[in-house]
């Protein structure tokens, strides 16, 4: 068991052993998971961060290489090689970020995503609380679940148990003097009010791909997008360069399947219009995904619920395409 | 880590050449910069990179050339937008940048002994182009082979180099063919759209055909061909679809479950039966 004054002693040892700390911190918009210098500043009493986990190994926008048209080069930019402490995201994420390894750290992998992923040490804190929009256990994870931790800290009255569940894990308390702490039980994990039953849902996907029930279920969705960015596994980007310049950068950015010019060419749209958008979104998390690497890319944690200006609700769209005969 | 890793930087090309093949329509012939890059660039016919042009972005285009034209290779852009447009404004000695290959290919030793079927439509003929010339190097592995070419008009028609070439030989059976309309005094081919020129030139049933052209055009020569009573696994194609890194993780390209430019871009009619239609 450790007190909280003590497990931010040991982040800042962490900072100090050259790890760059991300850690939820509250800000205007909500709390945020961002780069901390002073653990002081954790927040620890949130349901979720805004954002996710795609911030430290997918970021937002990332520059791929810098190019020089008159000099003949373009060098590759690559910022992956610091150690990385995440610290205090929940077990969803944790979760989100085994789907996203299986997916970029496929047949061919993202080296830079792989390089920050082998540097990366993801310290967890186990939920106290939920939301109406909190739906893990559902997906099969949970408030305690370990998947994707290497250290869960599951909190006991004002302390916290810690865990560590991998080899990177029990490595990383070593190295901050910290001990693992067997038979102690944590305070009990919190009661999810939504259940979602996706039982068959794979097997009326395989189907249903001409079904009408895309058009009811996609009714409302506007293709705003917000439920991608909010997403902790969706990992679709984008390939730009600076425009314009013979000198500048090559980035990529996130991009959405919602959008339509995400498929469109200059002669040919295969998939029009929002329902197919939206049955992209769907078929990508829960049949294509699972085709190709055996998981579900959706881990429960409700943000598209909560972000999505139109109230689309994805357990709803879920139990709609189950029921659908 | 032995798996391949993808950090989705191109190298530097030079631009050798570029011949106009049509008013639209320019092939690009380009070596990389670096010698050993140059000296071990392998491929296989079906394969694609990213070209591209610095300050402006890159896309996806199949090797044009066939990979056993050694030094340098080719690929063939039609201008549609900014891209492609900027890659017309390119002049020998120009920089550009290459990644790839990339995608699976052709089958090929496994057609040995076997009638093959080319039929191309337009710009199409471009991903067709390496294997042509690959099976022709391999002539005596093949039965019979037929090609089948077809533009919109005399106009549009590429690789007209090739295309002689490929009619003069007596081991080939070519046909050329315009669409009604597109023909001028000059043209000796036949006049007809491809699927039905196909169907005339009637090759045997169990050929192996491999197609590629504008998406309404392998939607009919695939109706064509089982007229013809080609098996769907013996009928192939090559894909298009918009991409943007080519190796399956920006997660554009998909059809269903498959990844156009990791489990493609050459399907099986067979293996396309299989995907929703959404291409
Ligand atoms: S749901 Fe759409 S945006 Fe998200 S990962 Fe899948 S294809 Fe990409
Ligand atoms: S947030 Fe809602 S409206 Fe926006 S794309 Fe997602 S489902 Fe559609
Ligand atoms: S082009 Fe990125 S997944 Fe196919």
């Amino acid at each position: 068991m450790i007190s909280k004054e003590r497990l931010l002693d040991a982040i800042r040892e962490a900072g100090a052993k050259d790890y760059a700390v991300f850690a939820p911190v509250a800000k205007d918009a909500g709390v945020m998971l961002e780069e901390i210098d002073d653990p002081a500043s954790i927040n620890f009493d949130h349901v979720l961060t805004v954002n996710t986990l795609k911030d430290v190994g997918l970021p937002r926008v990332e520059a791929l290489a810098e190019f020089d048209r008159d000099a003949r080069t373009m060098e590759a930019i690559r910022d992956d090689d610091g150690k990385v402490l995440v610290f205090g995201s929940r077990p969803c994420d944790a979760a989100a970020q085994k789907i996203l390894d299986a997916i970029l750290i496929g047949e061919i992998t993202d080296s830079r995503y792989a390089a920050r992923r082998e540097r990366m040490v993801m310290m967890t804190l186990a939920c106290s609380t939920a939301d109406d929009a909190c739906f893990c256990s559902s997906m099969g994870y949970g408030p305690h679940d370990p998947t994707g931790s290497d250290v869960l800290l599951l909190p006991k009255g004002t302390e916290f148990i810690v865990r560590s569940h991998t080899p990177r894990g029990e490595e990383f308390l070593r190295e901050l003097g910290m001990t693992p702490d067997a038979d102690v039980e944590g305070d009990p994990p919190p009661e999810l009010k939504r259940k979602v039953e996706t039982g068959g849902l794979k097997e009326k996907l395989d189907k249903n791909f001409d079904d009408p029930i895309w058009n009811s279920v996609s009714e409302n969705c506007v293709s705003c997008g917000a439920c991608f960015y909010m997403c902790p596994t969706c990992h679709c980007f984008d390939v730009i360069d600076e425009s314009g310049l013979s000198r500048g950068r090559r980035l990529r950015l996130w991009d959405t399947c919602s959008f339509a010019g995400f498929t469109k060419m200059a002669s040919h749209q295969p998939r029009v219009g929002r329902h197919a958008r939206y049955r992209q979104r769907i078929m990508h998390k829960f049949k294509y995904t699972v085709d190709n690497v055996n998981l579900v890319a959706c881990v429960g944690d409700g943000r598209c619920i909560r972000a999505c200006p139109y109230g689309v609700d994805l357990c709803e769209v879920l139990e709609a395409l189950v029921g659908n005969e | 880590m032995s798996r391949p890793q993808e950090d989705l930087v191109p190298r530097i090309v030079r631009v050798e050449e570029v011949r106009q093949e049509t008013p639209d329509t320019r092939s690009l012939k380009l070596a990389f910069d670096d010698p050993a890059v140059r000296d071990n660039f392998t491929f296989k016919p079906g394969q694609f990179g990213l070209v591209s042009v610095f300050g402006v972005g890159e896309a996806v285009f199949c090797i044009a050339s066939p990979p056993i034209w050694k030094g340098f290779f080719e690929v063939s852009v039609k201008e549609v937008g900014k891209l492609t447009s900027a890659i017309h404004d390119l002049e020998p000695g120009d920089t550009a940048g290459f990644r790839g290959p990339y995608g699976n290919s052709f089958p090929y030793e496994e057609n040995f002994g076997r009638n093959m079927v080319f039929v191309g439509g337009g710009i199409g003929l471009a991903p067709l182009r390496p294997l042509i010339w690959q099976t022709l190097a391999d002539r005596d592995k093949f039965g019979d082979v037929y090609i089948v070419y077809g533009s919109r008009s005399v106009n549009d028609i590429v690789y007209r180099a090739d295309l002689e070439e490929w009619g003069g030989r007596d081991d080939v059976k070519m046909v050329t063919t315009v669409d009604p309309g597109g023909e001028d005094e000059t043209w000796k081919g036949e006049v007809g759209l491809v699927p039905q020129i196909l169907e005339k030139v009637n090759p045997p049933s169990d050929s192996v055909l491999v197609t590629c052209g504008p998406p309404i055009m392998i939607k009919f020569v695939f109706m064509s061909a089982k007229k013809l009573g080609l098996k769907p696994a013996d009928v192939v194609t090559t894909l298009e679809m918009k991409m943007k890194c080519g190796v399956g993780t920006c997660g554009r390209c998909n059809i269903g479950s498959r990844y156009v430019c990791r489990d493609g871009p050459v399907f099986t009619l067979e293996q396309m039966q299989a995907l929703p239609n959404e291409f």
